[in-house]
Parts: C-alpha cells; structure tokens; sequence
C-alpha cells in the first residue's frame, strides 16, 4: 500500500478532530495448492489488506479498521475511531510518541527476496507429497491433508510525527498428513515444514516424519494409569509454553488475570531454566524489527536461572507499572494496543543428552485439547495425548489413548531435568532443548 | 454490493476458460466490540471487512481466491490466475442471473446498523453483569464482560443463474470472573449469543448471568482434583452437546466424508449409536446463534435428521460434498468470511430429547462423574479420536452428586461414545459456541438433553 494514502488517512484524523494518530497496516499476498488422488483439488490466490486506526482525542483512545481505503470508507474509518473513544475512559498514560526521522525498514536479504515460485514449480510438490507419501505402505489411505503454500507478507506503521516502519517478508510451507488404515485401527500424523526461500521447501521431511508417527503409532495402547516424566516433542512444547504464555504479559498483570503478577524477581521455576524472547534471531520466523508503536525491538530476558525477569511491555504498561519499556507491544490492524512476545529461547544445561535420557518418560508426539484442557489462571491441564514409552533414550513402546495432567505452574518448578541439543519447532518461532518434567499423572489403564 | 453486470462478466469469462462452475462470494462485515474490565470500559473497537471471493469448478477440483478489490479488472485477473493450469475451451455457458429474495426468518430488530440503543446503555447493561459477580464473594478478584455485535451482508452470484443477497445480524455478551483465595485461583464463563439484535439481552438477565459466572469460579475454588481412569459420566445440557459436536458431528460433515477421513463415510443407515440417540442439525431455528436463511452458497437451509433410533440417516453436505459423495445438498456449506471457500458445516447440533429426568440419570451410577458444564474440546475426523474439559463437574456417590472437582478432561473416539450413550434425559437445551475447521470460524449452537455415558476414559490429577 502507498505510503501516501496512509499519510492521508492520518491527516483526515487530524482534521477530523484526533490530537493523536496512528496507524498500522497488514497486508498479504499467497499461494496454496492442495492434492487428491493425484490432481489438485484445491488452487487458492489471495490479496488482502487491512488498515488499522488508533485516535486519541482528549485522553480517550478509539480504534477501528477496515479493509478498503476508497475516501468513503475512510472518512468512517475515523468517525467510528473517533466515535468509540467517547465512551472510553480518560487514560493520560496511554500516548503516540515515537519520533524518528528516517523510515525504518525491517526487510532483510533472509526474509524476503523478489523471486517468486512458478505456479506449476508448488504444483509439483503437492502431487508428490501425496504420491510419496502413498509410496510408503499399503495401509496408507489418500491423505486428506496435504498442501504447499507461497506467502508474502507487508507490515507498516506510521504515526502523526511523522515517523514510518515498514518490513516484508516471505515464507513457503508445505504438509502432509499420513493416515494409515488397517481395518480396526487408524492411526493419523501431519508434518508441516516453514522456509524462507523456495529451494529450501523440505517435502521430503514432511513424508517421512508423518510416515513415521502415525505407522509408529498405530499400535499404540493406554500405559497404566500413574505417574510418568514427561518430554515433549518440540512443536508440543512450544504449545505447552504457548497455553500459559499470558503469564509474561505486563498487560494481563494489570488488569489482574496474570498468576505472575507478583512474582517479579522471585523463584517462578527450577534454576535449570532460563527463556529469552529474541525478536532478531534472524532463524526465527516471528523475526520482527519494530514493535506495534514503532519501537526498535531488541531480546527480552523472561526468566533467568527460574527468577522471573521481565513481562512484555509496551509504552503504557511500562509506566503503569513503573518498569522500563522492553518494546513488545503489539497491534494488529483489527485489535488494540497490546504486549506479546516473537521467538522463544531456551538455554542448554546439559552438555550432552545421556543423562537427559537416562530411566523412563513419555515422549508426547501430539495432543487434543491441550487448549482447550487448560486453566491459565489456576494453571491446571489436563489432555489427551500420543506418543512413545522411552527408557534410556530408546522408544520402547507407542501409546495412545491417555490423558496428561496436572499444573503448569508446579511444572516449571518440578524439572527435572534440560537437555544440550536446541531443537527449534516445526514454525520455527520456539527453539529449546529437551524438557523433562516430573512426575505427572497419566490417565490409562 | 457488487455491480450485476461485472458479475456477469467475471462469470461468462470463467466459463469461456473452460469452468464448469463459477461462484462470487461478496461480502461486507460491520464489527463491534465493547468490553468491560475493572468494573469500567475497557476497549471498544469497531471496524469494516469487505472482499470477493471467487471460485471456479473444474471437475471436482475447486479453486478459490479473493481480494479487497472490487473492480472488474481485479476480478477479472484473480479468475485467469485461477483457471490459469486449467483453461480449456468452454463446455457450457452461464444461466441469466435471476434475484432470489430470501425468506427473512431471523428478524432482528436493533441489529448493528440500528443506532437506536446507544453504546451508553450497553456500556450499562455490561456494568450489571459486573457488579452481580463481584457482589457475590469478596474472593471474586476480577471480572471481565463483553458484548460483541455483527452485520454481515452477503451477496451471491452463480453460473446457474443464482444472484441471492442476506443479512444477518449476530450479538453475542461474554462474562468471566476470576476468584481468588490466596493460593488457588479459578475461572467461570458463559457467553449467550443469538442470531439477533442487541434486544436478545432482552432474554439474559445480566445479573443473573453474573451471579452465575461467579458461582461456577467459586465452585472451582475449592474442588477436588478429578480422579483418573474409565468410568461412567453424567454430561448435563446446553453446552453439553459438544460432544456430540466434536465426537460426532465433525465426522458427519462431507467434507471429512468425501475423502473418507471420517470414520462414518461407509456406515449410511447403519446402527452407528445406542438406539436411545437420536441427533439434528438443524439451521432453520429462528434467530439460534448457528441459524443462517440460506448458506454460503445461496441454498436455503434446512433440518437435517443425522442419527434416528442410533442409525446413520444423513450427512451434512455442501455443493462440493454432494459432488464428490452423490448425496443431497443440506444447505450445509458455511465459510467464516470471504476468505474462505465454502465447506460442510454444521448450524445447531443437538441430541433430541429422551425420557429421564437428570436424577433418574444419576441415580444409576454408584462411582462417576457430572459434567455440569462442559469447556471447549476438539476432534480429528479422520479417527475419531475426540477431547474436551469440564468447566464445572462433581463426583457422583451412591446416585447422589457429590464434591466439586477440578481439571476433568473426557477423552474418546466418536463410534465409542456414541455406542455407550445409554440414557437420555428430556432436558434438551442449547449453547452457543463458535467452531473451527478448513472454512474458518463459524458460529454453531451446541445442544442436548443430559446424557449418560456408560463408561469414558476421564483424564484428572489425582
């Protein structure tokens, strides 16, 4: 979108009555084939965008967004944006502020180049990460989920001081979904895959990682009900981590719905763990260079030997609570000033793996409901889960047909142990060792 | 909303490369959003969607793509981008657009675009809510409500000659409440929602809704930690029904069924449940929150008998289900916006009425569990398999109800729990909830009578 027509939507605001303005813009371009029976069965091209308004007029903040800018539309966008905040409280600490002169430009040779993939070029990928994965075993059913995708996405921001942000970046996912059928027993598993750059789409991974889990798992059976270790595939611990991810949020501290809200500078998990959120890790696709008011963004130290560091802050949080500003705000086009977090790391302990795997746990390969299941507030969960029976290192058995339960918060405090090897998930926006959580309660037999 | 000529480019052009069908989805989406926290406003965000979504037939391939833009040479250029690997010479030609007026059977009276209630009185009505929580225990720490508002226009057009507009409008209040006893920290939640204006509160009374909120918070508080291991379960109704809706429901959308990712595909007539369950979908129910005139792909809706007397009568099916299938459209196609092509949804799912009270129910177990109120849940077709959480659930001794519990999730596959349903209650109820699958985010009313499972594998801590 033309940095112009933007100007010109603040410069309405400001006529239009707003002391302040800003505004932050999505927009997006992609490209997603899907395979059946060895023809495409789905072929989607997609342009949007979405413009998103934030007016503070004596104190009061109002927003709303739309997804046209012919002048009619824009003339409402402000009126309702003006329009909201009069019913909002007064609230002084909340202001447009950052200044800068020169335009901030966050796009970077890693996370987006001009080439684009030839229409036929995602075709192919998506009839062979069918026929491939079909090569495999004549249990395998058609995979009723399989695709590759081409996606090209624009952040801007911009306020009435003038100052500008702009960042483009690229991604190509594919994934594939192998359900194997015997008869009586069906075992599902989907592998996806993220990539910055065409050549590096790793179909081959997808086939055979849900090749892998879901013929592994087919046999699985309840384990007796008890306690167990737990450990974590990396795409299901970043989602555990994810579940619970409000208690780093200055804003959910606030307005009291943050269990952490007290617990700054105090013990919150075994000293084995430490989290820091780096939104420049350039490997990391929640890369970001500025935050949702414009703010360069720099790595954010969450907890450090198991003390509480840190909650996400943006400009009104911060001084609310009387704590610097680390620059993780957040804004969407269709939601509010808030606080959140990019790529999550989490530091090595052991030097190497073989005391990690040491004994008995149960390796979680995929869940249901781990949402759905969990309380952030009290911090109980409980979900059913997949997986393998590992002793010293080696899958001994597949399971399936269990329930995992128990309380995240006396989780983090009952590690038992942090392994050496950084694995990142299949997003790539969490990269962490292995975890071993102790102790908890499997529901199966 | 969209010129009928240049719909009638865009359609003849797409058939002159060779499609077999050819749909334009236009739509236009009016947003509120108000909500209330620390007993004052919180936020309130309002805003505009609008796009076109395009899709072209070949065969029983679909090809889907949509923009912001509603010129006709941006139509024109998503529709050769589509049909670009398929062009071929044109087989059939468009039938004349013929305007359809639909049948209005969900009135809403003070709808997003009625300025006659003022934000004011909302703001107010919030407040209620809020106070009645906090009034019930000084451990109710915090408490949150919302009211959420929906004018979605829509407008269809077809190669067969469909040209059909609607509106609906949606309102939906959200309450939470948060206690706290030092230690320990609980939720309760509940969020009516109708197809309707704002005068659907007319029908919630926010105080009551707060008191209850804060209730089912302060149960919590105190419960137990839920046992772990198979046992039998009492799921109460309303919000109950979602295990239908994901153990079941999923499974008999033809959008798993085509591909026979769903394990019902073969089992049409066959005895797939206890012979007490008997379960409809129905989208025609005046003004339910998952009610629709006419589905997103302009057919008009209807009930639809899924499950009589245990056996398998019918699935859901949308324009590319019956395709694929050879079964009768159910005016079952649904898409969150126009981002999305349309699939087999479901509307309002529920479990008709049995022939038990809830007592009777209960009384028939020594050890198990009530679920008085269910969370969310969800479900892979493909097997079956299927998990959701108690929001609020009890231990059941001797046929009584029996001490509070915490953190009870219920796991299964669909073909499981359908068999081992044993007994029906008559207090059919509905809830409203938003379900998300290949199509986005739909709102769907949930619902059933109480219901007896003989045995399920519940997941707890202790």
């Amino acid at each position: 979108m033309e940095m112009s027509q933007l100007e010109n939507i603040i410069e309405v605001a400001l006529k239009s009555g707003a002391d302040q303005a800003d505004i932050v813009v999505d927009s997006g371009e992609s490209l997603q084939v899907k395979a059946e029976d060895q023809k495409i069965s789905s072929y989607e091209v997609s342009s949007t965008n979405i413009v998103g308004l934030r007016v503070i007029k004596d104190g009061k903040v109002g927003s709303s967004y739309c997804e046209t800018t012919d002048p009619e539309t824009i003339q409402i966008l402000v009126d309702q944006a003006l329009e909201n905040a009069k019913y909002s409280k007064v609230e002084e600490l909340e202001k447009i502020e950052v200044l800068r002169s020169e335009t901030l430009d966050g796009t970077k040779s890693f996370n987006y180049d001009e080439s684009r993939a030839r229409p036929e070029e995602l075709i192919e990928i998506a009839l062979k990460l069918e026929s491939e994965l079909m090569k495999k075993d004549k249990s395998l059913k058609t995979p009723p989920y399989n695709g590759v995708g081409e996606y090209i996405d624009e952040r801007l921001y911009l306020n009435h001081l003038g100052t500008k942000c702009v960042e483009r970046s690229k991604a190509y996912s594919c994934y594939t979904t192998a359900l194997v059928d015997t008869g009586d027993k069906q075992s599902m598993h989907v592998q996806s895959s993220v990539v910055r750059k065409f050549d590096q789409i790793d179909y081959q991974s997808c086939i055979e990682n849900s090749y892998l889990h879901a013929n592994g798992l087919l046999l699985g059976e309840p384990i007796k009900t008890g306690k167990y270790d737990i450990v974590f595939s990396p795409d299901k611990l970043a989602q555990f981590f994810s579940v619970f991810g409000a208690v780093f949020s200055a804003k959910a501290a606030i307005n009291g719905m943050n269990p952490f809200k007290d617990k700054l500078s105090t013990q919150v998990a075994t000293p084995m763990l430490s989290i820091t959120d780096a939104p420049l890790l350039e490997k990391g696709f929640s890369y970001s260079i500025f935050d949702g008011e414009g703010n360069i963004m720099s790595d954010t130290e969450l907890i450090k030997n198991g003390e509480l560091k840190n909650f996400y802050h943006n400009s009104y949080t911060a001084k609310k609570l009387g704590h610097d500003n680390n620059f993780n705000a957040t804004r969407g086009p269709k939601s509010t000033l808030g606080v959140g977090g990019t790529n999550k790391m989490i530091a090595s302990v052991e030097k190497d793996d073989s005391s990690f795997e040491k004994g008995r746990y149960f390796e979680i390969i995929s869940d249901q409901g781990m949402y759905s299941g969990a309380d952030y507030i009290s911090g109980n969960f409980s979900f059913a889960a997949s997986g393998y029976l590992v002793e010293d290192g080696v899958r001994i058995s597949p399971v399936k047909g269990v329930t995992v339960s128990g309380n995240f918060y006396e989780a983090l405090k009952e590690i038992s142990n942090i392994g050496s090897e950084v694995h990142a998930n299949t997003s790539a926006t969490f990269f962490s060792p292995k975890i071993r959580f102790k102790g908890l309660t499997v529901a199966g037999n | 909303m969209l010129d009928k000529t240049i719909a009638s480019e865009v359609i003849d052009y797409a058939l002159m490369l060779g499609a077999d069908f050819c749909e334009i989805f236009v739509e236009k989406h009016n947003s509120k959003n108000l909500s209330i926290l620390n007993s004052s406003v919180h936020e309130i965000k309002s805003g505009i969607d609008f796009g076109i979504g395009i899709r072209l037939i070949y065969g029983t391939k679909v090809l889907y793509g949509y923009t912001n833009i509603a010129h006709k040479d941006e139509l024109l250029r998503i529709t050769r981008a589509l049909a670009a690997q398929d062009k071929r010479d044109a087989l059939i030609t468009a039938t004349p657009l013929n305007f359809m007026k639909v049948v209005e059977k969900h009135q809403a009276l003070q709808g997003l675009s009625n300025t006659a209630v003022q934000t004011e009185e909302k703001i107010q009505y919030l407040l209620k809510i809020d106070k009645a929580a906090r009034a019930q225990s000084e451990q109710i720490s915090q408490v949150s409500a919302g009211l959420l508002q929906r004018l979605q226009n829509i407008e269809i057009f077809n190669s067969e000659g469909l040209h059909v507009t609607d509106e609906r409008n949606y309102s939906r209040v959200m309450a939470n409440a948060i206690a706290t006893n030092g230690t320990e920290q609980s939720t309760g939640y509940d969020a009516p929602g109708a197809l309707s204006g704002w005068e659907f509160t007319n029908s919630i009374n926010p105080t009551q809704l707060g008191e209850a909120v804060s209730k089912q918070a302060l149960v919590k508080l105190t419960a137990d930690d839920c046992p772990a291991g198979k046992m039998p379960v009492v799921i109460d109704n309303g919000f109950g029904g979602v295990i239908f809706h994901e153990a079941c429901g999923h499974s008999l959308e033809t959008t798993s069924v085509q591909k026979k990712a769903s394990v019902f595909w073969d089992k049409m007539g066959e005895q797939i449940a206890h012979s007490a369950v008997s379960a409809v979908d129905d989208g025609t129910i005046n003004n339910y929150w998952g009610s629709i005139n006419i589905d997103d792909e302009g057919m008009p809706t209807q009930k639809t008998q899924l499950i009589k007397d245990g056996k398998l009568t019918s699935f859901l099916v949308d324009k590319v289900g019956a395709m694929r299938t050879g079964y009768e459209r159910t005016g079952s196609g649904r898409r969150q916006s126009y981002k999305y092509a349309p699939a087999s949804r479901m509307r309002n799912t529920y479990i008709e009425a049995g022939n038990y009270s809830l007592d009777e129910i209960i009384q028939t177990i020594d050890n198990g569990i009530y679920c008085k109120k269910m969370g969310g849940g969800s479900v892979t077709p493909a097997t079956g398999e299927f998990n959701f959480s108690a929001q609020e659930s009890y231990i059941i001794k001797n046929g009584k109800i029996d001490r509070p519990l915490k953190g009870a999730t219920l796991i299964g596959t669909g073909a499981g729990v359908l068999q081992k349903i044993s007994m029906v209650g008559k207090n059919l109820e509905m809830a409203a909830g938003m379900c998300g699958s290949v199509s986005g985010s739909i709102p769907t009313s949930v619902g059933q009578p109480a219901v007896k499972v003989d045995e399920i594998l519940v997941g707890g801590k202790a």
